[in-house]
C-alpha cells in the first residue's frame, strides 16, 4: 500500500502561537480515493488541509509525495501538485470588478511564465466547462451567486491541474441540487484523473454517500479513520459531535441525528 | 485638428463592439484567446492616445502653438530655422513639462495598482501608505524651520541647488517612512489590513508635524510651503527629467514581475499561497518599490493628489483587472490623465497657471462622485 500512496503524512504537529490545533496526525492516500473530513467546528480539519496545502507550516512531521518529500520540492513545483479550494464564504474576499475566466485563469500561475499559450485557453475553457461555469464566462465574479461562485472557485483549481485536490467544506452553501452535482463532480475527477482528493464535509450523509474513505476527527486528532460504514457508527458520531445519532440502513445507512448530548458542551 | 481626435474615438468603438461579438461565436478556447487579444489591442490603444495627448500639451498654453508650429520646432530640435519665441517655448518649457508630467503620471498610477493589488482595496494608494504626508512633511523642515533656523537662506532656496536640498530631504524622509511602516507591518505578519492601517496611523504623525509647521512659518514661508504642497509639474526641467526617467525604469522594470502574484492574491492569501507565491514577499517587495517610485516623483514635483488613485480604477474600467494588462493600462491612462490635467491647469484661467494638483484634486473629486453614484450600474465595461 505505501509503496502507492500518492500522499503520506507522517506525525504532523501544527501549532496557533503555542496552541496545538493538530498533533501526531497520520495517513495516506491513493491515487483515486475520495476522502471526506469530518469533524465538529474546529476540530482541527480546516489546519488539516492548509497543513498539506502548505499555506501553514507544521512544526513537526514529514509530508510525502510520491515517496518524495514535499521539502524538496520548491513552491512552484508543490503548486503544480496540491490544489486548494477554500471555503467559499471566503471567496467573498474579492473586492474588484473580475471576471469569471480571468479567475479561473489565476489556476494557471504555477504552469505560465507570462502569457498564457494556446494549451493554457484550452485548459481554462475546459475547467470551465466541467464546472459549469462556461456559459457565465464573461460575467463579473462579483455579480454571481454564492453557489456560482464556488462552481468559479472549483474550475480555478482545476484549471491548476493538481494532482491532490485539497476542499475545505466546498458544497457548505450550496443548494441540495448543486451539493450533490458538486460532489457527484469531484468523484468522477477523481477517479478518471486518478486524483487524490480530501473534502471536508459537515453533511454527515454526503461523506457516507460519496466517500471512498472517511477521517473523523477530534480535538486536533485523528478519531477514527476508514471506509464510510466502518467509522460512521452511531458511537463514533456521538463520540466526537455530542450528538445522539441512529443509523437507519434502508439498504444504504444514513445517518439520523434525534438531539444533543445534553451533559457534554456544545 | 478635430479629425485627428476622431479617428482615435472610431478605433476604440470598433474595438468594444469586437468584444460584443465574441459571445455569439460560440463556446471554445478561441473565445478565450480573442477575449484576452482584445485586452492587448486595448493597450495598444491606450498607448497610442498618448500621442495627441503629447502633441496637444505642446501646442497648449498661454502662448498657443499651431500643431504644424509645434512638428516644425520638435523637428528642429538645434533651432537652426529661425522660429523664434516659439522654439524657446517648445524645447525650454513644454517638452520637459510634458515628458515629466507622461512620466510622472505614469510612475504615479501604476504605483497606484500595484498598493491596490498588495491591499486588496481599490481605495488604497501610495498615498495611504502616508508617502506624501511624509514627503510634504520633509520638504516643510527645509523650507520652513531650515529658514527658522537660518541653516538655509531664502536666497538660496530659489536657487536650483535649494530645490535639490528640500526635493533629497522630503525623499529621505520617505524613504525612512517607508522602513519604518514595513517594519511595523512586519511586526503585524504583513496582512492587507496593516499596511493600510499603518499608513494612516503615520499620516496622522506627520499632519501634526505639518500643523506645527505651518502654524510657526512665517508669512514667506508659509506661502512657498503651501505652493510646495499642492504639487506642480512646472517644476520639471531637463535635469530633473532624468530623475523621473529612474523612477518610472524602476517600476516598468519590475512590475511586470509581479503580475501574476498580484493575481493570486486577489483571491486571498490562502489561494495564493497554495499557488506557490509568498504574499509576505510580495507586499514587502511591492510596498518598498512603489513607495520610493511615488517618494521619487513626488519629491521633484511635489504631492500629486489622485492620479494613483483614478487611474488604476480608469484602467481597470478598460482592461479588467487582470494585473498583466491592468499594469501597462495604468501606465497609459496615468500618464494621459497628469498631462491633460497640466493642459487645463494651462490655460483654464489663461495667462494665469494652475498648480497641477488642484486640477487633478478636482477631477478626482469629480470622479469619485460620478464613480460612487453608478455603484449599482454595471462597473466594468462590456
Amino acid at each position: 500500500m505505501s509503496n502507492t500512496a500518492r500522499l503520506r503524512i507522517l506525525g504532523i504537529d501544527v501549532y496557533y502561537d503555542g496552541y496545538r490545533a493538530l498533533s501526531n496526525v497520520e495517513f495516506e492516500a491513493c491515487p483515486g480515493e475520495l476522502i471526506a473530513l469530518l469533524g465538529p467546528n474546529g476540530s482541527g480539519k480546516t489546519t488539516f488541509l492548509k497543513t498539506i496545502a502548505r499555506v501553514l507550516k507544521p512544526r513537526k512531521g514529514v509530508i510525502y509525495i510520491d515517496s518524495r518529500k514535499a521539502d524538496e520540492l520548491n513552491d512552484n513545483e508543490y503548486a503544480k501538485i496540491i490544489g486548494f479550494l477554500p471555503p467559499s464564504d471566503t471567496s467573498a474576499i474579492i473586492r474588484v470588478p473580475i471576471k469569471v475566466v480571468e479567475v479561473v485563469a489565476i489556476g494557471r500561475k504555477p504552469h505560465v511564465t507570462w502569457s498564457l499559450t494556446k494549451a493554457d485557453l484550452e485548459k481554462i475553457w475546459s475547467a470551465m466547462r466541467i464546472a459549469r461555469v462556461d456559459v457565465f464566462a464573461f460575467r463579473d465574479v462579483n455579480e454571481l451567486s454564492s453557489g456560482e461562485r464556488q462552481r468559479v472557485m472549483l474550475a480555478r483549481v482545476l484549471a491548476q491541474e493538481p494532482e491532490v485536490l485539497l476542499l475545505d467544506e466546498p458544497v457548505s452553501h450550496l443548494d441540495p441540487r448543486y451539493q450533490v452535482f458538486m460532489l457527484k463532480l469531484i468523484r468522477s475527477l477523481t477517479k478518471d484523473r486518478k486524483l487524490v482528493t480530501i473534502a471536508s464535509l459537515h453533511d454527515i450523509n454526503l461523506a457516507l454517500r460519496f466517500s471512498d474513505k472517511v477521517i473523523l476527527m477530534k480535538n486536533g486528532r485523528v478519531f477514527a479513520m476508514g471506509t464510510p460504514e466502518e467509522v460512521i457508527t452511531a458511537e463514533n458520531i456521538s463520540e466526537v459531535y455530542g450528538v445522539k445519532a441512529v443509523v437507519i440502513r434502508n439498504p444504504h445507512p444514513v445517518v439520523l441525528i434525534e438531539d444533543v448530548i445534553e451533559d457534554e458542551p456544545p | 485638428m478635430k479629425s485627428l481626435y476622431s479617428v482615435p474615438i472610431t478605433i476604440f468603438g470598433v474595438l468594444l463592439n469586437m468584444g460584443q461579438s465574441y459571445m455569439r461565436i460560440g463556446s471554445s478556447s478561441a473565445v478565450l484567446k480573442q477575449f484576452f487579444f482584445k485586452r492587448f489591442l486595448l493597450l495598444l490603444f491606450l498607448f497610442s492616445l498618448l500621442i495627441p495627448v503629447f502633441f496637444l500639451s505642446i501646442a497648449s498654453g498661454a502662448y498657443s502653438l499651431s500643431l504644424g508650429d509645434v512638428i516644425r520646432c520638435l523637428l528642429d530640435p538645434r533651432g537652426e530655422n529661425p522660429s523664434g519665441i516659439a522654439h524657446t517655448i517648445v524645447w525650454f518649457y513644454r517638452v520637459p513639462r510634458t515628458i515629466g508630467a507622461l512620466i510622472a503620471g505614469a510612475v504615479l498610477a501604476v504605483a497606484g495598482a500595484l498598493i491596490q493589488g498588495i491591499t486588496r482595496n481599490p481605495l488604497a494608494s501610495p498615498f495611504t501608505l502616508g508617502i506624501s504626508s511624509a514627503a510634504s512633511f520633509g520638504a516643510g523642515l527645509v523650507i520652513v524651520l531650515g529658514l527658522k533656523l537660518a541653516l538655509v537662506s531664502r536666497e538660496f532656496l530659489v536657487t536650483s541647488s535649494g530645490y535639490v536640498v528640500v526635493a533629497l530631504t522630503a525623499w529621505t524622509i520617505c524613504f525612512l517612512h517607508t522602513l519604518l511602516i514595513l517594519m511595523l507591518v512586519y511586526v503585524k505578519g504583513f496582512s492587507p489590513e496593516s499596511i493600510v492601517l499603518a499608513g494612516i496611523a503615520m499620516t496622522y504623525v506627520y499632519s501634526a508635524g505639518i500643523t506645527f509647521l505651518q502654524y510657526f512659518a512665517g508669512e514667506y514661508q508659509l506661502r512657498e510651503y503651501v505652493y510646495w504642497i499642492m504639487g506642480d509639474i512646472t517644476r520639471v526641467d531637463w535635469g530633473r527629467l532624468w530623475v523621473l526617467v529612474a523612477a518610472l525604469l524602476v517600476t516598468a522594470v519590475s512590475a511586470p514581475f509581479f503580475a501574476w502574484s498580484l493575481n493570486t492574491l486577489a483571491l486571498g492569501d490562502d489561494v495564493a499561497k497554495s499557488l506557490g507565491v509568498d504574499p509576505r514577499r510580495v507586499r514587502f517587495a511591492i510596498a518598498l518599490i512603489a513607495s520610493i517610485a511615488t517618494a521619487t516623483v513626488i519629491s521633484v514635483t511635489g504631492p500629486i493628489a489622485f492620479v494613483c488613485l483614478m487611474a488604476p480604477h480608469i484602467a481597470r474600467l478598460i482592461t479588467g483587472s487582470d494585473n498583466r494588462y491592468l499594469l501597462p493600462a495604468s501606465i497609459a491612462v496615468g500618464a494621459a490623465i497628469l498631462t491633460l490635467s497640466d493642459v487645463v491647469a494651462r490655460i483654464a484661467l489663461k495667462p494665469v497657471e494652475l498648480p497641477v494638483g488642484a486640477v487633478t484634486s478636482a477631477l478626482g473629486a469629480a470622479f469619485f462622485i460620478s464613480l460612487y453614484m453608478g455603484r449599482r450600474r454595471q462597473v466594468v465595461m462590456e
